[in-house]
């Protein structure tokens, strides 16, 4: 299992580079192209939600990022410092649908699709992370109507 | 991101090149904002080269739409890449968009 992690200051600057860093990494696998995409989508997405509504661009706040390569799965975490959701709360998000034509509101139903799994928790420090796992390996499109 | 723009027409084609993120949906509307800002524009954006969308690039799309209809304008999306027309599916946004196979398709379409 290959295993890496971040810690990136809560600024403007980490966040415009942060996605490229993580893009980076997932293309030295030999993952697909397709699958990689996603993987990076679910990286970036949990990045901004943390970057954005968690530390609500607090520049003072850190957030740590966890990526791991197993041999069937991708893991990423995804840890900031702010005040957190429920579990409940946060699947709430994703089952949302109420405004398609809103300029907002996709990340965390982007997530949560192409996660096999989503977990919300605080860990022993009191930062507030979301895990997504995704097995990794051939899989049909999502469709959704 | 590239974003080059050519006339075909009465149609304002703009292919994308690149992430299409928060970084980038500044750009991508304020090259748009000339054609999408006239009445009745019509309008393609072609995502042949787009290799990267997220939540913040999808919401850029969203406002442009967004404009056009308020000018009684028309947009299609062509080309999109499988795994980007992915995202556009489990976002339902498949469904308000007009998206068209390829950029033939989507000028002949108007």
């Amino acid at each position: 299992m290959e295993r890496y992690f971040f810690s990136f200051p809560g600024t403007e600057e980490a966040f415009k580079i942060s996605d490229d860093i993580f893009s980076r990494i997932i293309d030295t696998t030999d993952i697909g192209i397709a699958e990689r995409q996603r993987l990076k989508l679910i990286v970036s997405e949990l990045y901004m939600n943390a970057y954005l509504h968690g530390n609500k661009a607090d520049a003072s706040k850190s957030i740590e990022v966890v990526m791991e390569f197993g041999p069937e799965e991708f893991v990423a975490i995804v840890k900031d410092e702010g005040a957190g959701l429920t579990e409940a709360r946060f699947k709430e998000m994703a089952d949302s649908t109420a405004d398609l034509e809103s300029v907002s509101g996709r990340g965390i139903r982007i997530v949560y699709k192409l996660s096999d799994k989503v977990r919300v928790f605080k860990d022993e420090r009191g930062k507030f992370c979301v895990k997504s796992s995704r097995k990794l390996g051939e899989r049909p499109m999502l469709v959704e109507k | 991101m590239e974003i080059t723009t050519k006339i075909n027409g009465d149609v304002a084609v703009i292919n994308l090149e690149g992430r299409l993120d928060l970084n980038s949906s500044n750009q991508l509307k304020d090259a748009s904002r000339e054609f999408f800002s006239k009445d009745n524009c019509k309008l393609v954006l072609n995502m042949d080269r787009v290799d990267f969308i997220n939540s913040s690039g999808l919401g850029a799309l969203v406002s442009i739409l967004k404009e056009v209809r308020n000018h009684k304008g028309e947009l299609k999306i062509s080309n999109l890449a499988e795994y980007v027309k992915e995202i556009f599916d489990i976002t339902q946004l498949s469904s308000i968009f007009d998206i068209c196979e390829d950029e033939s398709h989507a000028l002949n379409s108007f």
